[in-house]
C-alpha cells in the first residue's frame, strides 16, 4: 500500500511579528519522499511524480495575552506557493490558544505548502511536542480495503470540571477491525496487529449551555501525548466543534478524545445523532 | 488508465495535475459573496466546481455534492469559509448536513467583540451511499445579515474524497 506524505514540526518557540508568519520547521516525524528540505524550512514541496489530491493540516499554539486591544485577531492558515491561502482559521480570543485547520487540495509537483500563523501584535508561537507548531501533508489514494472505526455515545455524559477527561464511547457506527470495545477501555481506538500506517483521526462534540467557560479538546496518543489540540472560549449558548489530524500509528497504539472544562461546575457533553460525541479514524496508507 | 483532473487555483493557476491514480473527488466554490440572514439556517450557495471526477456536482442543483451510483464508500468531507461579524455578542454556527436532515459535523463560534473577521474549517470522515447528498449550512445570530465572502480558493468551499471503495 503506497504511503506518500510528511509531518514536520518546530522544536523551539518562534517569535512572531504582527501579520502572517510562515513557520520554519527543523524536524520531521516522517517524510516518505523528501517533501521537506532544510534549505527551505517553511515548506513541504510536492516531489516529482507525486501530483495528486492531498490532505493538509496544521496545529499551532500562540501566546496572545494582551490587555488591549483584547479583541485582536489571531489564527492559523495553510498557504500555497507563498501567496494563496487554501484554508484559514481566524478568531478574536485574547488567551494563549491552540488552533488547527485542514483542507483537501489538488497539488502538482513543485507546489509547496506552508503553515502560517497570524497575530495582530508581536507574539510567540510555542513549541509543544506533537501539536505546536506541527504541519502535515498526506497524498490521498483510495484504499481497496477499509480499515477504520467511527464510535459514538448512546447517552449524554457529565464531564467533571477542571480535569482532563477521556470521553467513553459505548456505541459504534462501524468498526472494521476491532479498533474499539464498547465495554472495555471504551475511551480508546487501538491499532490492531498488522495495521500500522498513517491514519486520519478526528472527533466532534457538543456541550450544554454555559457562559464564559473555556473548553480545551485534544486527541491524545497512548494516554500521554497530545497529537492535536484546540481551544474554545465563551461557550454560550450550547457549543459544538470538531478536531482532526493525521498521524503515523503502530499496532498497540491507542488514541482518545480528551476534553478539559475550565468552569465552576460540571457540564454535560450532549448526545446528538451523527456528530456528538463521535470519534473516528481511517487508515490512509 | 490515467485520469486527468483540472486544478483551479484562484490567483495561482499552474497547469492541471496529471494524476496516475483515480481519486473520486470534488471541490466546489462560489464566485460571489452571499448574505447570510440572521437567525435562519442557510444553505451556502455554490456555482463552480474546482474539480469533479465523477459528477458529484450538478449545476442544476448547485448547492449539493451527491454521491453517484457505484461510488458508495467512506469519504473525507470538509468545508471552509470567511465572513465578517458586524455585531458583537452574536454567534455563528456552521455544519455539513447529510440528505437535508442530519448534521455530520457542527461547529459554533462566539466572538468576543464586535466587528470581528472570522475564518473556519470543518471536516469529518463518514460512510456515504449512492444518492446521499451533502450541503454546507451556516446560521448566524446577530440581528442583521452578514456577508459570507468569496475568497479564492478558501471561501466558501465544500469538498470530499472517497477514502475507501465500497
Amino acid at each position: 500500500m503506497a504511503n506518500h506524505g510528511a509531518r514536520i514540526y518546530r522544536t523551539t518557540d518562534k517569535s512572531l511579528s504582527a501579520g502572517w508568519t510562515a513557520i520554519d520547521c527543523d524536524a520531521s516525524r516522517w517524510d516518505t519522499d523528501g517533501y521537506y528540505n532544510a534549505a527551505a524550512p517553511t515548506r513541504l514541496t510536492i516531489p516529482n511524480n507525486l501530483d495528486g489530491l492531498y490532505y493538509l493540516w496544521t496545529n499551532a499554539h500562540t501566546n496572545y495575552t494582551f490587555a488591549s486591544p483584547w479583541n485582536s485577531v489571531q489564527g492559523v492558515g495553510l498557504r500555497l506557493n507563498g501567496s494563496t491561502f487554501l484554508a484559514r482559521r481566524l478568531t478574536d480570543w485574547n488567551v494563549a490558544t491552540p488552533q488547527y485547520c485542514s483542507t483537501l487540495y489538488q497539488l502538482n509537483a513543485g507546489d509547496y505548502i506552508e503553515a502560517c500563523v497570524y497575530v495582530a501584535q508581536a507574539s510567540t508561537a510555542f513549541a509543544y511536542p506533537n501539536y505546536s507548531v506541527e504541519f502535515a501533508v498526506q497524498r490521498l489514494e483510495e484504499q481497496t480495503a477499509h480499515h477504520g472505526a467511527r464510535v459514538k455515545r448512546n447517552t449524554s455524559y457529565a464531564v467533571p470540571r477542571n480535569t482532563w477527561t477521556p470521553i467513553p464511547f459505548d456505541g459504534e457506527v462501524y468498526d472494521t477491525d476491532a479498533f474499539h470495545d464498547n465495554a472495555s477501555n471504551n475511551t480508546r481506538l487501538t491499532i490492531p496487529a498488522g495495521l500500522d500506517g498513517v491514519y486520519v483521526i478526528g472527533g466532534s462534540w457538543g456541550f450544554e449551555n454555559q457562559a464564559n467557560a473555556e473548553l480545551r479538546t485534544a486527541i491524545m496518543l497512548n494516554g500521554a501525548t497530545y497529537i492535536a489540540y484546540r481551544f474554545d472560549n465563551r461557550l454560550n449558548p450550547s457549543d459544538a466543534h470538531t478536531l482532526e489530524t493525521i498521524y503515523q500509528l503502530s499496532a498497540g497504539d491507542y488514541v482518545e478524545l480528551y476534553v478539559y472544562y475550565w468552569e465552576t461546575w460540571d457540564h454535560w457533553l450532549l448526545r446528538a445523532d451523527h456528530y456528538s460525541p463521535h470519534f473516528w479514524l481511517t487508515r490512509l496508507g | 488508465m490515467a485520469f486527468i483532473v483540472a486544478a483551479i487555483r484562484g490567483n495561482k493557476s499552474p497547469a492541471p495535475a496529471v494524476i496516475t491514480y483515480r481519486p473520486c473527488t470534488a471541490r466546489i466554490t462560489n464566485s460571489a459573496d452571499q448574505t447570510i440572514p440572521a437567525s435562519t439556517w442557510t444553505v451556502v450557495q455554490f456555482n463552480t466546481a474546482r474539480w469533479d471526477s465523477d459528477g458529484f456536482w450538478n449545476a442544476s442543483n448547485p448547492n449539493r455534492l451527491t454521491i453517484p451510483a457505484g461510488l458508495d464508500g467512506v469519504y473525507s468531507i470538509g468545508a471552509s469559509f470567511s465572513l465578517y461579524m458586524d455585531y458583537g455578542l452574536a454567534f455563528i454556527v456552521y455544519a455539513i448536513r447529510l440528505n437535508g436532515a442530519n448534521y455530520l459535523c457542527y461547529s459554533r463560534y462566539y466572538p468576543g467583540s464586535p466587528r470581528t473577521p472570522y475564518a473556519g474549517t470543518i471536516s469529518t470522515v463518514f460512510p456515504l451511499a449512492a444518492g446521499d447528498y451533502l450541503e454546507f449550512m451556516v446560521y448566524q445570530y446577530s440581528g442583521s445579515g452578514v456577508t459570507l465572502y468569496s475568497v479564492a480558493p478558501s471561501s466558501p468551499e465544500l469538498y470530499l474524497m472517497r477514502l475507501v471503495n465500497g
